[in-house]
């Protein structure tokens, strides 16, 4: 059974609604978070999750897809084989979660699209003026942290142990 | 046993390098899904939950396996390699997801191989970058 209101966030802040994963979809998360619980090599899971995805039928656009590259992401950073994601994957799934796209974003609070595009691609960096300015329309702030804590963030275990609550 | 694969589809293997070439740190994670994601869209369609990536395995550092383009020296670096399975009249984009694979990855050189053929692509900043890596804008 899953919680009503049960939501897993992946690393980067995307909330995923597991109380529409199907029936199907449940068993298979079931099967996962098992598999996960043994501390799976990264890559072994990686080719695993994708295996037992397709042999339960689990569409690509499903939300256990999502769920499923998040728990591998985790163990890569968790592993030393792949580091956190950097500020703009947190401020993309931010602006995709509450605006829906990037353009959309733009549109409706005024910032330039061009000149948010520059900053993405690192040929250019916000001001403190402007940065400020998105963090707001965002309702969002800036923390600084150390790599040890963000990787702590990144704990494969708590990710298991939160799904494990949540489908219960 | 192994299935046959339909002569509409054929087997192709890349490699992506743990590190960046440039400083050497391993790759920002996001990465390896947006590769996957780009992979899944041309092999396998949206909707179908075929195996299109067959295998992913890891490649052991293999000394004097890879050679540096600039410096002409070997270099070794543990790496991914996936099995993929796709229809040949997707092959040219299969190649382009390697050429913008090379940009996010930062690597100089991909080795991309279709049935049993080197057509490794070397880097090229205008090919892009993977779809959403915000490198590309």
């Amino acid at each position: 059974m899953v919680t009503k209101n049960a939501a897993y966030r992946t690393l980067t802040g995307r909330s995923v609604d597991l109380a529409k994963l199907s029936a199907d979809e449940r068993t298979c998360l079931a099967s996962v978070v098992e598999k996960y619980r043994t501390h799976p090599e990264w890559t072994r899971f990686a080719a695993w999750w994708m295996k037992e995805l397709a042999k339960h039928g689990v569409e690509r656009t499903s939300a256990l897809f999502r769920i499923c590259d998040d728990l591998e992401a985790r163990l890569g950073i968790a592993q030393g084989k792949a580091s956190p994601p950097d500020y703009r994957h947190y401020l993309l799934a931010l602006i995709e979660e509450r605006y829906g796209s990037r353009y959309q974003f733009c549109k409706e609070t005024g910032v330039d699209q061009g000149q948010l595009s520059r900053i993405l691609a690192g040929r250019a960096d916000f001001s403190l003026e402007s940065l400020a300015k998105v963090l707001r329309l965002l309702h969002a702030s800036l923390v600084v942290q150390t790599e040890a804590a963000l990787r702590e963030a990144a704990d494969p275990d708590e990710a298991r142990r939160l799904l494990e609550a949540a489908t219960r | 046993m192994v299935a046959a694969i339909p002569e509409a589809r054929v087997e192709t293997w890349f490699v992506i390098p743990l590190v960046r070439n440039s400083d050497r740190r391993p790759h920002d994670v996001a990465l390896w899904g947006l590769l996957r994601e780009e992979v899944y869209e041309v092999a396998g369609g949206v909707s179908g939950p075929r195996r299109v990536i067959a295998l992913i395995e890891d490649v052991e550092p293999l000394p004097g396996s890879w050679r540096d383009l600039a410096t002409g020296k070997p270099v070794e670096d543990e790496s991914r390699k996936y099995t993929v399975i796709v229809a040949r009249e997707k092959l040219d984009e299969l190649r382009a997801i390697m050429e913008r694979a090379a940009n996010s990855f930062d690597q100089d050189e991909v080795l991309f191989v279709v049935q049993g053929v080197d057509q490794s692509v070397k880097r090229d900043p205008s090919k892009g970058f993977l779809k959403d890596d915000p490198s590309g804008g």
